[in-house]
Formats: C-alpha cells, structure tokens, sequence
C-alpha cells in the first residue's frame, strides 16, 4: 500500500507517497518569516523549504528533527496556524481553508493538535470536563446531559477517571493533564492528531503509559497520527513511517525500520549515532 | 578527606497546609576525587533538592538536617561570603536551561569574569585569557566572538558549553550539573556530555550529573544512584544496570520502560502510579 | 520535571501586609458604608444654610461647625463621600470596560491593530486629564458628569496599557492556541478564556485606578470644572473653604482636604496590596 522511497535523488527532495486517499498530504510545502520591521530590516528566514508528504489514513508518521529544522512550522501549518509562503495542503482530498469560522471548525475534525507543555495546554481556570464540554458543545448537537456521557466515555477512553471531570487542571499531574488534552483531541473525531513533542516533558514510566495508551486509542478508533519529536527511541516505538528534516528541507524519508536499520544520510546517521544506549559513550 | 563531596543523612521538611511533606528522607552518598556519579530519577524523587542542598540552596521554609561536605568543609553552617565563597571555588554549578541561568544583560566575558571584577586590572585580564582558553578547551571556534556576544545571542548548546567553562573557571573540584542536557538536541547532547567528561578528566574534578534518562548516567557515570520519593533506593554501576544485576523493582521499571532505538515492542511494560509506594514506604 | 512546591506554602512578606489588607480594606469599605448611609448618619441637611449660624466652631449642634453659608460641616463631609465614591467609580468603570476592550483587541490581533491602538493610547496619555476635562466643558456643561467622563477617558491608556501586557501573555499560551485549532471563534476564546485569567490583574488595578480618579476629580472639582454648587463634594468643599481661611476659619477645607487625603491612601494602598497579593499566588 506505500510506496518506499528511501534514496536522495540530486534533482527533487525525498518524497514519501500513497496509493489510496491519504489522511492529508502536502505538496512543496514553504515558509519564510520576514522577523524584522520598515524601521529595522533582517534578512528573511527560511523555516520550511519544499517539503512534501503524505500520511496514509489509520497509520503513525514521525517528523523528525532538531531544533531549527521546520518541523513545528510544518505542525502548525498543517493545524492552519501559519499561513504557507507556497505550496499546497489537502485533507482528504480537500484543500486546507481557515479563512471563515466555518472553514475552522471543519477543519478541526481533520486534525487536532496536542501541545509540549501540558501544564500550559489547558485553561487553568476552567474544569477539565468543562473544555472537553465546550469542544462537544461546539462540533455537535448533543443535549448537555448527553455531553455528560460522552465526556465519560471520553475519559475512559483515554484510562481517566470519570470524578476527574470536575477537577482544575492543577489538581492533575501532568501525565493526566496531557491525557485531557488527548481526550479532547479525540472530541473533536479528528481524523488526524498531531503531537508536538507530546510526550517529551513526561516521566519515563508516564511516558511509557501515555504510548500504550495511544496504541489502544489508534486501534479502537483508526485515527492516523502526526508524531513531531526528536526522539528516536519513541520513533521506533510508534511511528510507521518517518520523514527526517534538517534545515526546512526532508533529507531522507520512508518506512521506520528501513531508515533507521540503515539510514542512508548523514544526519539521519548522526542522529541515530547521539540516541544513548548500551555500550554507547558519547562523541564530539 | 578522601571524598570530593559527602552527604550525610541529608533530611528535608516543608510545612504546609496538608502538614509536613518528606521531601528528603536521609539521603546520604560521597563522591570520590574524580569520580563520575549519576542520580537519576523521576519528578518529586528529590534528587535537584538534593544538589541545591549540596550547594547549600534550600527553598525558602524549608528545614533542613544532615551534614553536607565539599572537600572537607560544612556547607549548611555557612551562610554569607564564606557560602559564596564555597560556591565559586570549590563547587561549579551547570543548570538546565542556560538562558534563564544566565543574566541576558551582560555580554558572555562579563558573565565569565564576574568574579573578577573588583580584583586589580592584572588579575582580571588574566582571568579574561582563562576565560578563553576554557572556552577554546569547550569546543568552541571562535573565543572572541563568544566572549563579546550576549547571551540571546547564542544557541543553547552554545550557551551551555559557556556554562561549563564558567562552571570550570576556578578549578572546582567537584562539578555540580542539573539535567544539563535536557533541553538540547539530542545531537548536541552528545557533544555537551563528551565535554563534561574531558573537562572534569582533565583537571581531575568529580562530577555529580542529575537527570532523568538513565542512559545517559549509564553512559558517562562510574556509579549510578536512584532516587525515589526522596531517598536512595539503590546503587548501582551501568555494567551492572546493563547485566541485569538490578535489586530495585523500580530501577528496573526505570530501565526497560523506555522505548528502544533499535526495535519495536508490542507494548512498553508499564507499572500502575503509586505501585513502589508501599515497597518505599517510611 | 521539577517539583512543585505546595501552594500553602507562603512567604513571610505576605503575612505582614495581611494586617495592611484587612485595615485598609476594613476603612475602604467603611467609606462606602458611610456613603450609602449618609441620609441616616448625617445630623443635618447638608443643604441647609443658616445665615444666624455661619462659621460657627464645633458645638453639640453642630459637631464640626459651619461653613460660610451656615451649612453643618459634617453633614455636608457625609454626603460629600456620595460624589467622592460615585465620581470614580463612574471612572473606573467607562475606563475599565473601554481599557480591558482595547487591550484584549490590540493582543490579539497584533500587527497594524495594535499599534493604532497604542497610538491613540499614547496620543490620549499625553494629555492631562485636567485639560481634557477644560476641553469637554467648552462643549458640554460644566458638572460631575462631564468631570467624570474626562477622566474616564484619561484613565484609559494606563488601564488599557496593562491588560494588553497581559494578554499577550495569556494570548501566547499554548491553551488559547488549542482552543483556535478547535474552532473557537476570537470572540468566544477573549471572552470566556482570556478574560477570567486577566481579572486578578485587572481587579487590582481597579481598586488603585479608584484612590487616583478619587483626586483627579477632586482636582476638578476644585477648579470649579466638576461638582457645582449647591452639592456637597470634598473637592468643591476645599475650594469653597479657601475663602473662609484668610477669616481664621480653616475648617471646612481642612476636613474636606484630611477626609480626602484618608480616602484616596486606603483606595490606593489596598490597591498596592492587592497587586502585590495577586502577583504572589501567579504561576
């Protein structure tokens, strides 16, 4: 069903293609930031430089990369919060539109994102049941007692339990927290999570719940998955396929085992070379 | 006195509304000259408190016991200049995030020779080519631009080798690193963690490395120790962690929780919240 | 993966000022009580003049004296707290809706909004809110009203200025983000999210934009531009009284002026105190 397409061709950047419709796909994707005013001009930065993919529906991709290589600014187009210099994004066949509320709310249930820091990704004045109620309240037209049931099952999807609906979100560790805003995610029936370093900021033991936990998630309700990170070891965990950017640009791409039983460039070995594990000392 | 860094029986209590939270537990281990100890743990298990105590910053309201030693003298019997003193010659500090640990307002050569300011012009201008020999000795190109740069101006990776150098700058024998690496690339990590381990190997400093990736304590730590709410459950060395000699149900939780680089597993073997805590209980 | 400390814990400085607080909002709130009491507390018809009865000095009648025109002090001092409270809250609130309203719009929609909005803050701001008041008297009558709307308009810069700091803050935090990618409308996520997390620092400033609208339009009143005759108002009253202190009468414009002088320190200090409060619990 994928086609694999680990090689750097001189001519065009690496590709990562589908057969049937993909979940979204993304075609010489950019995206320059011009940071300095008329007063003050600076040079324009290049965060995102022709970059295409495509995510199969019901599968996991991994974008991988370090700190200045686009990979967030590809997240945040894809959630329609930058605006592309050029190219092109289509969900389900669609193009992406944010312009109308209207247009917003469709394109909720195409993708929604979970955040890094989950001790910042929920009003921290309202009732956590309250923000997947509002996120019901929006996208459908249940009866508040019905939102109620649906917020539970919400809740036991995602291994919480039900009395934590009325709790601050200080109340809540922040394995929990990030559990709620996956919960809510999933309120929306997105087709498409995306996690933006997700579970970076989470204990090892927490971390390695949430994974499971999103496993079961995407096997109950086929949604496809977005994983933003720099962590290798996470890639192999979940993702089937990886995209790996530098500089705004792909550098190699295809299915995870492949690449990472034997990547081909250099980054992408560089990468793989810094992940400690046994027997590894680090290098300058 | 043999040992770089002793710990006796470290105690802490903060009073609050809910009563008094345990937040050290007589924590006590030694560092040896030269030695390379990893403690490592997760979220509550008190090993920052552990070091800011070593260094003798403890959160205010709290009340602390024990006995804290950096080469022979008492660190929580000083206060004042002489804790001041402890602080810049016989102990460097390398914190997580160096943007925040670094005044933004000051150039890095201002940062590095701060000691120096009162001193004679002849002591300052040689602790100016200290500063970049260290930094040279970090890996870095060009001294002179890094030395006339602000620090916003600098990458974190960047900004943390400057960090060390500054840690380094007095000769310290013990070098103190709170989750150094935790917020660099991962790339950038390797290269930071290599640094520590030629720096300290150099001048014979030890190094206490907290964090909460055991692989990286495995990595450059000649011993290993796990904290768990407050206390040290178990001591270990990495051939030992990788051999499978763990007596620690939760060190070993720690170990194979992770997910693995090289391959993939049905599920990552989990342990429900709260299952250590009768086993660690007081 | 740092450890929270628990929230119980307080520093000591908090404590001391715990004493400040309750004072300073125990007189506040007596001030308000007298105001809204005035009709039971007051002895006499703060109107009222006997021309038998002028600048008499305190006796069982009247326990501090006359005015000029025969009118008892002390009543005069109580009704003078209705349009010494009422004036700034007028202010407070016209400067408070327009400023929050203005601040959240500049935040969030950045760019050329933003900056037109500082523009006329700024533009606003250099004006002294005694000229602005001088300005609309030319056009409209002189009286509290007018007074009042001046100073609104001249307090909504600096209230203005701080909600929008502060909501660029809120604005940035990755909820509100969350909240757009869901579907929310501007409108819907500035009030219902953005708003409740302002108002500890809104609320704060409220109570010391209060104390100063106090003596801004005591100031105008002063001057003749705010409160007319025959209303009882501690401003007017100090003007009024300059006349009466060369006759070796002092009274009426020092009371009016120690009353004033109370009312606007408690307003402000427990303003301070509660910025400092609120500044404490943040985070």
């Amino acid at each position: 069903m994928m086609t694999e397409d680990a090689t750097i061709t001189q001519d065009e950047p690496p590709r990562l293609g589908v057969d049937a419709t993909p979940a979204f796909r993304i075609e010489h994707l950019s995206k320059t930031f011009f940071p300095g005013s008329r007063l003050r001009p600076r040079p324009p930065v290049v965060a995102v430089d022709d970059v295409s993919f495509a995510l199969p529906q019901r599968s996991t991709l991994a974008v991988v990369g370090e700190s200045g290589s686009g990979k967030t600014t590809v997240a945040r187009m894809l959630m329609g919060l930058e605006v592309p210099t050029s190219g092109s994004i289509e969900f389900l066949g669609r193009p992406l539109s944010v312009r109308t509320a209207k247009d917003r709310r469709r394109h909720a249930r195409s993708i929604q994102m979970v955040f890094q820091n989950p001790y910042r990704s929920l009003d921290p004045r309202q009732k956590v049941g309250g923000s997947l109620d509002e996120v019901l309240k929006l996208h459908t037209s249940l009866s508040a007692a019905e939102r109620r049931t649906r917020s539970r099952e919400l809740f036991e999807l995602v291994r919480l339990d039900a009395r934590l609906l009325d709790s601050l979100p200080s109340n809540l560790s922040g394995g929990q927290r990030q559990r709620v805003c996956i919960a809510r995610a999933l309120a929306c029936e997105a087709r498409t999570i995306v996690f933006d370093e997700a579970v970076a900021a989470l204990d090892v033991l927490v971390q390695a719940q949430v994974l499971n936990l999103l496993a079961d998630v995407q096997a109950e309700t086929h949604v496809s998955y977005v994983f933003v990170t720099h962590d290798l070891a996470v890639v192999r965990q979940v993702a089937d396929d990886l995209v790996v950017m530098q500089a705004g640009r792909i550098v190699e791409c295809g299915e995870v085992s492949a690449v990472l039983d034997a990547p081909q460039h250099p980054y992408t070995q560089r990468l793989l070379a810094a992940v400690p594990r046994e027997g590894w000392t680090p290098g300058l | 006195m043999n040992s770089a860094l002793q710990v006796e029986d470290l105690r802490m209590v903060m009073p609050s509304t809910e009563g008094d939270l345990q937040l050290l537990r007589g924590v006590s281990f030694s560092v040896a000259k030269g030695e390379a100890v990893g403690i490592v743990g997760e979220s509550g298990s008190g090993k920052t408190l552990t070091l800011r105590a070593a260094i003798g910053l403890i959160p205010p309201g709290a009340s602390v016991t024990g006995r804290v030693r950096i080469d022979g003298e008492s660190v929580l019997d000083l206060s004042g200049r002489p804790l001041a003193q402890l602080r810049r010659d016989k102990a460097g500090m390398v914190f997580q995030d160096p943007h925040a640990a670094i005044n933004p307002v000051y150039r890095v050569a201002d940062f590095l020779t701060e000691p120096w300011r009162k001193a004679p012009g002849r002591e300052r201008a040689a602790a100016g080519e200290r500063a970049t020999q260290l930094l040279s000795r970090c890996q870095i190109a060009d001294p002179a631009r890094v030395l006339a740069s602000f620090p916003h101006q600098l990458s974190g990776g960047m900004l943390q080798r400057v960090m060390i150098a500054a840690a380094m700058m007095r000769d310290p024998g013990v070098l103190l690193a709170d989750e150094p690496t935790t917020a660099l690339d991962v790339t950038t990590q390797s290269e930071v963690l290599a640094l520590m381990n030629e720096v300290r190997a150099e001048r014979g400093a030890s190094l206490v490395l907290i964090t909460h990736d055991i692989g990286v304590v495995a990595a450059i730590c000649d011993r290993i120790l796990v904290m768990y709410r407050g206390r040290i459950i178990e001591e270990l060395t990495p051939a030992q962690l990788y051999a499978g000699q763990i007596s620690e149900p939760y060190t070993e939780a720690l170990l194979s929780c992770r997910p693995d680089v090289t391959h993939r597993r049905d599920r990552l073997p989990v342990v429900a919240a709260g299952a250590f805590d009768e086993r660690y209980a007081d | 993966m740092s450890t929270v400390l628990p929230a119980g814990q307080a520093p000591a400085t908090l404590r001391s000022s715990r004493v400040g607080l309750w004072f300073f909002a125990g007189t506040s709130l007596a001030l308000v009580a007298i105001a809204l009491l005035a009709p039971l507390l007051a002895p006499h018809d703060p109107n009222a003049g006997d021309v038998l009865q002028v600048l008499q000095p305190p006796s069982p009648e009247h326990p501090l004296g006359t005015d000029a025109s025969g009118r008892d002090l002390l009543s005069r001092l109580i009704y003078g707290s209705r349009t010494a409270l009422l004036g700034p809250l007028v202010v407070v609130v016209v400067a408070t809706s327009a400023g929050t309203a203005l601040g959240i719009l500049g935040a969030w929609r950045r760019g050329w909004v933003d900056s037109l909005v500082g523009r006329v803050f700024d533009l606003v701001f250099s004006f002294p809110s005694m000229l602005l008041a001088l300005l609309f008297i030319a056009v409209m009558s002189p009286g509290l009203t007018t007074a009042a709307l001046a100073v609104s308009i001249a307090f909504v810069p600096p209230i203005g200025r701080l909600v929008r700091a502060s909501a660029l803050r809120e604005v940035n935090e990755p909820y509100v983000q969350a909240l757009q990618t869901q579907g929310f409308g501007p409108f819907y996520i500035c009030s219902r999210h953005v708003l409740p997390n302002l108002w500890p620092v809104i609320l704060a400033q409220v109570t010391t934009a209060f104390g100063y609208a106090m003596i801004e339009l005591a100031g105008v009143s002063f001057l003749g531009l705010g409160v007319q005759e025959p209303t009882a108002d501690w401003g007017k009253m100090i003007q009024t009284g300059q006349g009466s202190i060369v006759r070796g009468y002092p009274q009426e414009s020092l009371y009016a002026g120690i009353v004033l002088v109370v009312a606007v320190v408690c307003f402000i200090s427990l303003g301070d105190i509660l910025t400092g409060h609120k500044n404490g619990r943040r985070g």
